[in-house]
């Protein structure tokens, strides 16, 4: 069962991190790949495909493919961002829970309940709302509305490990409670949850485009996939490509994200 | 036995209610909290923003009518015993109580909420039903596409719906609230993502169950496929669906805000989304104190409903 | 079990299908021609190249129980899956003839197979707790059969689902009928499942492991119950790992390995003159008071242990463990030391005892077994001896030092010298860490230091469980059940522990693998002279290696003393009914080779009853009608 899963990732596996490998270098060195300035206002208002614009103009005349491309860098941030917030938070409320005393957790896990409460999306705005929109303010929003998840998630993980035979096992070989908890505890409850939040990253990504599109998140003008999007609505009776073609470059990083994800998920479970 | 029974279930509901008036009292007291520690004087807000200029005079007016100028406890007292009370203030922005707001738009939020949940749920029972443990290409196909639909950002499906349905062939209207062809496009835009998600949970529960060694014996019970399916493995399989679709439904209110803006739809989300831009908290306060009291609700109701599907809950509790 | 419990059950069964209008048992009994025919069977799975089955013929005749003996990995389970169509959506399944009272189940659409599944052959699983849907009452179970296989509808089905429910032995059947199988006792649950088998009167019944979950004296039940459908005429596929089960129940018996059959005859022939050497290898392998001393694998100890035996202990070393077994014990000092345990649990209907009143002494170099069936306490007992649950009263002093009156560092000190092995091994094992990890760990712990040494040791430690150094490296998850066992033992000597606490150590392992395991605790306690605390449900286990034994119910004590003098002359009733449900080899034995199934309750009732195991187990008591045991069977 195993062997064939985890030594050599399937073909999808491969495509995704292709596919990842491109954004990653979309987002480093953009002026590399994309053939035109992303703000260069050209003659051509929401032309259609063609060997000059490969996937057509805006309605300022700005090539698509090269505000995409300048793009990957906000999405990735926003993407990658938010869930090391999530994860980092998360972790240190549900190790503080699943190892602390019954009182300890009660509370923890009180305001974590509070937080889950709230639907993620309105809880980011909420934070937006107090802090004001922008690429920073919204990378804190959806990373903060993601903690009260992550945070029952290595929970119920630290608990699920803290009675598990290996445990007891340490403990018969003379361990101490903190050395316990270093060496077996916290790095088997992580690493699923690392795994997990592979997976998050695609759900933080399109959370974030969603508030560049209701605009509260980057600004225009610089090139953002949700900004792009908004703008496309307007003219969808003139210019169907312009409203699918960021709206592609987001679905195809999530799914691939997503990919990659489920494939290390597989990976791990076969390892336990 | 029977009383003893209903005393221990009303007993359990009665702790699960209490715990939701928590979870309610801290939702009210963040909020709370959020809009004490922002920044800025609300006062501006009120009078739409420090571009608007305002003489001093008219700030102090507004600090007195809106009680900023009390201390913070007496303004959360005061805050709490509204709210208890069923007040949720007055919007800066409208001028208007918001309970008068919300309840103008909440008609069309729960129509496009009711619609959506309703649709996700039923797509997600048909198709996973048909598509679990099946030759590998049927299981391929529906899950790549569930896998697409539940990574598409809900805006962008929105936007394709739009291109093609409205302008493409001009079937649907694109905008508004009038009649049940607005409610369309809408309301599949909201259904689809979740209908992915709820059709990955219950197939994978599905799939799993038919492993399950009961399985075997139903079959070798001479049970035809379809009906080991639907009478044996789907009672299995409704658990995961049911927390699942208790933590969609508590979270729709969210992506009611993009669907409705990008449709130009009456409704919560968008009044959310103005108000947010305007910095009107007593309106985002009572959205999202409205919001955690949907989410406890849908899950209290969830609760009660596992017991209805899983006999040991009833019987061995 | 005794063909005299069978003799009795079967009576009462019989009588009650005579009473049933349409089903001719006497005819069918001479009815010649087998009911189940399975010629060149190969069956395979998914893109596996390699067959999981391949080439098995057998045959079931009418009124007729055939036992499929084998171990894991034989394929016996997908042999009988494949009788019913049910291998699997990814299974290959050829044979050049599969057919049940003349059809050929080759042919068959999906449609056709659903009349003959439970219509005609009934299929019984391991484990009715998984085994029947969890939320359904078990009467809608067994209606669900009658409303596919008869044309009783409403009341009258509802009354023939009781029916079969009594007929598999439940008392008070019509308020069992709305119960869910949580709510019933696992012999329940288990005859709850029978009943969905037989409801519609099969003719042949596949049973699969259908006693391997249950405690022995549900075991008893549950073979004479299905031993019972044998002798009122119906035909018995038996699926087993469990030789002794086997000898009890079957007539004829088709050993498996690896996919194909390695020998076939009448069970009492195979059972007391096995030709093949895997089958030899099989029976030899069967722990019991007679194999006491001797090796079950058939294996010599390794030139390491044997080295290290000479070495380290001398005479002293052989005296431990070999003649000491008349012992008085005084001789040598006490390690671990129980006083009047007791430990409650809370439940929602008040605190249950779960150990009460537990009192034992353990001597260096000695094995004291316990044994019980489930919620007897053994297990409880285990975690008070290792510390790592506390009791309510009582205590546990280990090397002469209480353990309540042990805190932090020095608890911690005196946790090293008594060390566990558990049932699971796997799950005692980090996840992330390979087989070198876990012994360094283990060793670190235990005060050694540097790279040499804790190479050198680790070294020792694999040399002294029978593994090479090449498993260092690897992960346990990849290894078989065997090996993980022997890692576990391994890590668990490396602090050089007074006592090992072995929680049944060998009940998930194949039979050889279990024989192994166990030659390998009998050479590590010649050894190192290491004490062993041994928890075990399997009273042949027990009886193998322990030296004096505690045997517990309802977390009480209620039998201890000399292994012998206990399994020999039990005087409290529980222990003699405990010993009197074991399924025995002997019983195979007892029955003559000729005889036909019907004889069963006349040569049943000549055996006088009796649980006494012989003790000495000699090849001359061979011929008698005394009880014997596995000495007597293996050549």
């Amino acid at each position: 069962m195993s062997a064939a899963v985890s030594r050599r990732p399937p073909v999808a596996v491969l495509a995704a991190l292709v596919f990842l490998a491109f954004l990653a270098a979309s987002a480093l060195v953009p002026q590399w790949i994309a053939p035109h300035d992303p703000l260069a206002i050209g003659p051509h208002v929401l032309a259609a495909p063609s060997a000059a614009h490969p996937l057509g103009t805006d309605e300022n005349g700005r090539d698509v493919l090269s505000r995409i491309i300048y793009g990957t860098r906000e999405a990735l941030l926003l993407g990658f961002g938010a869930v090391a917030l999530s994860l980092v938070g998360g972790s240190a409320l549900g190790v503080l829970a699943g190892l602390g005393n019954r009182f300890v957790e009660s509370v923890v896990m009180r305001f974590v309940d509070i937080g889950l409460a709230f639907p993620e999306m309105l809880l980011a705005l909420v934070v937006i709302a107090v802090t004001g929109g922008g690429t920073t303010n919204a990378l804190m929003a959806i990373g903060i509305a993601g903690i009260p998840s992550f945070a029952r998630l290595v929970r119920a993980q630290t608990l699920g490990i803290r009675r598990a035979p290996f445990v007891e096992a340490a403990r018969g070989l003379g361990l101490s409670e903190p050395q316990i908890v270093v060496r077996h505890i916290l790095p088997n409850a992580i690493r699923p949850i690392l795994v997990l939040a592979t997976i998050g990253v695609g759900t933080a990504t399109v959370a974030g485009a969603a508030l560049s599109f209701i605009g509260l998140g980057t600004p225009p003008p610089a090139p953002s996939w949700g900004v792009m999007l908004s703008t496309a609505r307007n003219f969808l009776d003139r210019s169907w490509w312009y409203g699918v073609m960021p709206g592609l470059a987001i679905t195809l990083m999530v799914v691939s994200v997503t990919v990659v994800g489920r494939w290390l998920q597989r990976r791990t479970e076969a390892r336990r | 036995m029977a009383a003893a029974r209903v005393r221990r279930v009303a007993g359990a509901i009665g702790l699960r209610l209490g715990g939701a008036v928590l979870v309610v009292w801290g939702a009210a007291t963040l909020a709370f909290l959020a809009i004490y520690l922002t920044p800025g004087d609300p006062a501006y807000a009120v009078v739409g923003g420090t571009d608007a200029n305002p003489s001093p005079a008219v700030l102090a007016q507004i600090r007195a009518e809106y009680g900023f100028d009390q201390p913070w406890y007496v303004q959360y007292g005061s805050y709490l015993w509204r709210l208890a009370h069923g007040d949720l203030g007055t919007s800066y922005r409208l001028r208007e109580p918001v309970a008068t707001a919300i309840g103008q738009q909440l008609g069309g939020t729960v129509q496009l909420a009711l619609a959506a949940g309703l649709l996700a749920v039923v797509l997600a029972i048909v198709v996973a039903l048909l598509t679990a443990h099946r030759r590998p290409w049927i299981r391929g196909v529906s899950s790549s596409a569930d896998l697409v639909l539940a990574s598409m950002p809900s805006f962008w499906l929105g936007i394709l719906l739009l291109s093609a349905f409205s302008y493409g062939l001009h079937l649907l209207p694109a905008i508004g609230n009038r009649g049940w062809q607005s409610l369309v496009l809408p309301a599949v835009t909201l259904a689809l993502p979740l209908a992915a998600v709820l059709t990955q949970v219950l197939r994978n529960a599905l799939e799993e169950v038919l492993e399950e060694p009961f399985i075997t014996s139903a079959r070798a019970r001479g049970l035809s496929d379809t009906a080991v399916r639907l009478r044996h493995a789907m009672r299995h399989a409704l658990i995961p669906l049911a927390t699942m679709t208790g933590y969609l439904l508590g979270g729709l209110l969210g992506g009611t805000v993009v669907t409705e803006t990008l449709f130009s739809r009456q409704g919560l989300g968008r009044l959310l989304l103005t108000a947010v831009n305007g910095k009107d908290l007593p309106v985002v306060i009572a959205i999202v104190v409205l919001s955690a009291v949907v989410y406890m609700v849908v899950n209290l109701a969830i609760d009660l409903v596992y017991p209805l599907i899983d006999p040991r809950l009833r019987r061995l509790a | 079990m005794t063909r005299k419990g069978v003799g009795e059950l079967s009576g009462e069964l019989t009588r009650d299908v005579t009473d049933e209008p349409g089903r001719e048992s006497p005819d069918v009994l001479r009815d010649a021609r087998p009911i189940l025919a399975v010629r060149d069977l190969v069956v395979g799975f998914g893109n596996q190249a390699e067959p999981v089955v391949r080439g098995v013929s057998f045959h079931v005749n009418r009124g007729e129980a055939l036992a499929i003996v084998g171990e894991s990995g034989s394929g016996k389970s997908v042999t009988a899956r494949s009788v019913l169509g049910l291998a699997g959506d990814n299974a290959r399944v050829a044979a050049s003839e599969l057919s049940f009272d003349g059809v050929d189940l080759r042919r068959l659409r999906e449609r056709q197979w659903r009349g003959i599944r439970s219509g005609r052959i009934g299929l019984v699983l391991q484990d009715a707790l998984v085994s029947l849907d969890p939320f359904r009452e078990v009467g809608r179970e067994v209606e669900e059969v009658l409303a596919l296989h008869s044309n009783a509808r409403g009341p009258e089905r509802r009354r023939r689902a009781i029916d079969a429910l009594t007929r598999a032995g439940i008392p008070d059947a019509e308020r069992r009928a709305r119960q869910i199988p949580a709510e019933l006792s696992g012999g329940l649950r288990q005859r709850a499942l029978i009943a969905t088998a037989i409801a519609a009167d099969p003719e042949l019944i596949i049973a699969d492991e259908p006693t391997t979950a249950l405690d022995v004296t549900v075991q008893a039940q549950v073979l004479a119950l299905l031993r019972g459908l044998v002798d009122r005429g119906r035909s018995l596929l038996l699926i087993s790992h469990d030789l002794a089960v086997v000898a009890s129940v079957a007539d004829r018996v088709l050993v498996v390995r690896h996919g194909e059959v390695v020998e076939e005859g009448d069970a009492a022939d195979v059972l007391a003159r096995p030709r093949h050497p895997y089958t030899k290898q099989l029976l030899a392998a069967v722990p019991s008071a007679a194999s006491r001393g001797r090796r079950l694998s058939g294996e010599p100890p390794s030139a390491y242990i044997e080295r290290v035996r000479d070495a380290s202990h001398g005479g002293d070393g052989r005296q431990l463990a070999g003649e000491r077994r008349s012992h008085d014990g005084g001789d040598h000092p006490i390690v671990l030391e129980a006083d009047g345990l007791a430990k409650s649990f809370g439940t929602a209907g008040g605190a249950r005892l779960a150990v009460d009143d537990v009192s034992f002494a353990l001597r260096r170099g000695e094995t004291l077994g316990i044994v019980g069936e489930s919620g007897s306490g053994k297990s409880t007992t285990a975690r008070l001896a290792l510390g790592i649950e506390k009791p309510d009263s009582g205590s546990v002093r280990l090397d002469g030092r209480d353990w309540n009156e042990l805190g932090g560092r020095a608890l911690r000190a005196a946790r090293l010298s008594i060390q566990a092995v558990h049932q699971d091994a796997l799950s005692t094992f980090d996840p992330r860490h390979t087989v070198g990890a876990i012994l360094t760990e283990a060793l670190a712990a235990s005060g050694v230091r540097g790279g040499a040494e804790l190479r050198a040791r680790s070294a020792e430690l694999l040399a002294l469980v029978g593994l090479d150094d090449g498993v260092l490296d690897r992960r346990p998850l990849r290894m078989s059940g065997g090996q993980r066992q022997r890692v576990s033992i391994a890590r668990a000597l490396a602090p050089r522990p007074d006592v090992l606490v072995c929680d049944e150590p060998v009940s998930a392992l194949d039979v050889s693998i279990q024989a192994q395991v166990l030659d390998l605790l009998v050479d590590v306690q010649r050894a190192t002279g290491v004490a062993y605390l041994f928890i075990s449900h399997d009273l042949g286990v027990i009886s193998h290696i322990a030296d004096r034994v505690l045997v517990m119910k309802d977390g009480r004590v209620v039998e201890h003393g000399e292994v012998r003098q206990i399994f020999e002359r039990p005087e409290h009733p529980y222990t003699r009914r405990l010993l009197d449900a074991v399924p025995r080899l002997e019983a195979a034995l007892e029955a003559a080779p000729e005889s036909a199934p019907e004889s069963v309750p006349e040569s049943a009732s000549e055996t006088a009853p009796g649980p006494e195991l012989d003790a000495a187990g000699t090849v001359e008591a061979e011929a008698s009608h005394d009880r014997l045991d596995l000495q007597s069977v293996r050549r």
